[in-house]
């Protein structure tokens, strides 16, 4: 994932497998600064380990992404 | 050696000059205010309320509230913004807030990795460090270690919740409540509550 326009979807999580945990309903992408149609929203949590390899500490990172930064 | 070749300047009498935001900000003030587009009494408000209206004494508040009325617990962790409003707290970067519990198992933490979201009012403006590329950086990659420094060691059958707030949702921490919270009045919980404990930094 390398989009071409503004994304609140960072690096750190891009192509990593994750799980959603809440739907938040839809809410507008901050590329189309609130004139886009709504998307839907997710929470989304990740082992500390799938991010960031063998040697991470244990625990879980929650993130909320858009719809469309979903693979 | 004399006191007068050891007089290094800093007691005060001679004031920083402004840094160049400052002086940018002044200069966009007044320009603002000379085409009429603001008052300097509607900046005045603003920094008012900033000053007085909000901050963590109203995140206090809402966690104290929460420790002592189960009822209200249970909506702050159903809808946050709605049961924060029911103080008479909400308004920009507060209008979806959602409230994360801390318990014996698990504790949270909050961050921006992209700018510095923060939930304004519950929490004020965020703290210097918040937005440091620093804790943006290492608090998703090592919270533990980032959380000793703030002082909070966690054993290790606690989970670690890292939320980095990257949408429109703001966070607060529920911390847990100190031993012996049902002897004491909501008024004395208030002042034990700090803005680090509702970040998550402290436990």
């Amino acid at each position: 994932m390398s989009p071409p326009h503004h994304s609140r979807c960072p690096r750190y999580v891009r192509g990593v497998a994750g799980t959603i945990v809440t739907a938040h309903g839809a809410w507008p992408l901050p590329h189309t600064l609130g004139a886009g149609e709504p998307e839907s929203l997710y929470t989304v949590a990740f082992a500390m380990a799938d991010l960031w390899g063998d040697d991470a500490e244990p625990g879980t990172l929650c993130i909320d992404l858009w719809e469309s930064y979903l693979e | 050696m004399s006191p007068n070749t050891d007089h290094d300047h800093d007691h005060g009498h001679h004031p920083a000059p402004p840094s160049e935001v400052e002086l940018r900000v002044a200069a966009i003030e007044s320009l603002l205010v000379e085409r009429g587009l603001v008052t300097t009494d509607a900046i005045d408000a603003v920094v008012e309320a900033y000053e007085h209206d909000l901050g963590p004494m109203n995140g206090a508040k809402v966690v104290a509230h929460a420790w002592v009325d189960e009822g209200y617990r249970a909506r702050l962790l159903d809808d946050a913004t709605a049961a924060i409003a029911e103080l008479g707290f909400g308004g920009a970067e507060g209008e979806h807030i959602v409230a994360l519990e801390n318990t014996p198992k698990v504790h949270n933490v909050v961050v921006c990795t992209l700018c510095s979201c923060y939930p304004w009012p519950v929490l004020g403006l965020p703290p210097r460090w918040y937005k440091s590329p620093e804790y943006r950086s290492r608090v998703v990659r090592e919270p533990r270690a980032v959380l000793a420094e703030f002082g909070t060691v966690l054993g290790d059958d606690v989970e670690v919740r890292v939320w980095d707030s990257s949408a429109e949702i703001r966070y607060l921490v529920l911390p847990l409540a100190p031993d012996g919270v049902e002897a004491r009045s909501e008024e004395e919980l208030v002042p034990l509550v700090t803005r680090d404990h509702m970040i998550g930094v402290v436990r």
